[in-house]
């Protein structure tokens, strides 16, 4: 009889704190590879510059209760980079002595989340937006380009938080390649650029133009995320 | 003697008696967890011309930021199609999005078959199409969401024992739009409406017995039905638009 009584004490405790540790913040390391994406190259060569903060991003959440605690993806937006513009110029990797065209510092300007448990909305969303700037092989700046990416990962069953935001995050890393892959040949400065050198695009602007358009008009932006989330705990 | 064996007796009859109880709990619910589903077809166009050997992509809509096609259902419409033809091959959507990326993004891929041709005049998205003989997308939009609930249930664990006591309910939706393009005439050429209303149970006495509409699953076997149907130019009944 207190071996059954303690056996069951047991397996309750088991079972409390399993329940106690579903419920804790998630810690993220964000694995996975964009594809490479189908585009014409430029006659381009070019410079990706990283800084130490890009390399190394991780997200550290500073408010108590979010389902975050820490998202690390400073390595998949690197290989994002590097994958989509190693197709669209030819890139030059690490010291060269080779002259550049241009040169290319991407910057994370922002990032933002939401979880199930905050919104009520069986959805993970990840906002990213980037800063490219765009130097010319005179050190000056020729273009400033902001883009932004969106992920959504709806919840499953026996899916974890950690597996369904790294899904959303590398979601919202394609849509940033996405745009960057259509939306760079047509940057004003990047086709300025290649009319001066006289070596045309094998791509076609104009329908890669109205693509992007669209593209850009479905936006979906994180305005404040924070006020959102509030608002829903009130309730 | 006569006591065991009049124990025995009773012991028996009270099994008999929750064994039919359980039963009948079962019929009635398995009765009732069912789901409705309706599908409606429009034929664009008559023939469509497929040829042995033709690909088709099932690609789900995701541009939209309130509902997520689910891409279970989308894998689960490419099986229907693949298992119920067999002269045509199924491409699966992770696959075909991957190869061509970034034009089939949820914020890229084209809304209607003449954004289409703006992405073939793409560089290498045209020859990379006709090397894997694609001719049909079939894109679908829409979602399947809880529509309602009601009931409760007490689960309690102690010494002697634990389990399960009430009833719950709840209701599921799906609501889909299935449109069917050429790829070759860049136009759609056929359209199916799916809607499904299914209610699941879940009574509990001692042990919670699940018994679910899978509501999600029926609208791709309904829709996937119907797109087997299609392929194969089987659809006297169905209404026609020209």
């Amino acid at each position: 009889m207190f071996d059954k009584t303690t056996q069951l004490i047991r397996s309750m405790m088991v079972i409390l704190v399993l329940g106690i540790l579903s419920a804790c913040a998630t810690s993220v390391t964000v694995t996975g590879q964009v594809p490479e994406p189908l585009v014409a190259k430029l006659p381009l060569t070019g410079q990706i510059q990283y800084s130490n903060e890009f390399t190394r991003y991780s997200y550290a959440e500073k408010e108590k209760g979010r389902a975050l605690s820490n998202i690390d993806f400073g390595q998949a937006q690197v290989d994002l980079f590097d994958r989509i513009f190693s197709k669209l110029i030819n890139l030059i990797q690490g010291e060269s002595e080779q002259t550049a065209d241009l040169r290319i510092v991407p910057e994370l300007l922002d990032f933002q989340y939401t979880a199930p448990r905050e919104t009520k909305q069986n959805l993970y969303e990840i906002w990213l937006k980037y800063r490219l700037k765009i130097i010319g092989n005179d050190d000056q700046e020729i273009a400033d380009w902001v883009v932004k990416g969106y992920g959504k990962t709806p919840t499953a069953t026996l899916t974890s938080p950690a597996k369904a935001f790294n899904s959303a995050t590398n979601i919202a890393l394609r849509d940033v390649g996405a745009q960057l892959a259509i939306g760079f040949p047509t940057q004003p400065a990047i086709e300025d650029l290649l009319k001066r050198s006289g070596k045309p695009s094998e791509s076609i602007p104009e329908t890669a133009a109205a693509i992007v358009e669209t593209a850009t008009a479905s936006d979906s932006e994180a305005v404040d995320v924070t006020e959102a989330v509030e608002a829903v705990s009130d309730e | 003697m006569n006591s065991v064996l009049l124990k025995g007796v009773l012991n028996m009859k009270h099994m008999w008696k929750f064994s039919r109880l359980l039963f009948a709990i079962g019929l009635m619910a398995m009765a009732s967890a069912c789901t409705t589903i309706n599908v409606d077809q429009v034929i664009l166009q008559e023939d469509i011309g497929l040829i042995e050997g033709d690909s088709v992509v099932v690609l789900g809509r995701h541009h939209s930021a309130q509902f997520e096609t689910e891409p279970s259902l989308i894998k689960c419409l490419g099986n229907r199609l693949g298992r119920g033809t067999n002269n045509i091959n199924i491409i699966p959507e992770d696959q075909f999005v991957d190869q061509f990326y970034p034009w089939f993004e949820a914020r890229t891929a084209p809304i209607n078959p003449k954004k289409l041709r703006q992405v073939l005049d793409q560089p290498g998205v045209a020859e990379r199409l006709k090397s894997l003989n694609v001719r049909f997308f079939v894109w679908v939009e829409g979602s399947t969401e809880r529509t309602g609930s009601a009931g409760s249930m007490t689960c309690s664990i102690g010494p002697g024992g634990g389990g399960c006591f009430g009833f719950g309910t709840w209701e599921d939706t799906s609501d889909y739009e299935t449109a069917i393009w050429n790829v070759d005439e860049f136009k759609e050429i056929g359209r199916i409406s799916t809607d499904a209303v299914g209610t699941s149970y879940m009574p509990a006495f001692v042990v919670p017995i699940p018994l679910l509409a899978g509501v999600e699953n029926d609208a791709c076997q309904g829709m996937g039905t119907q797109l087997v149907k299609f392929f194969a130019n089987e659809s006297p009944k169905l209404k026609t638009l020209k």
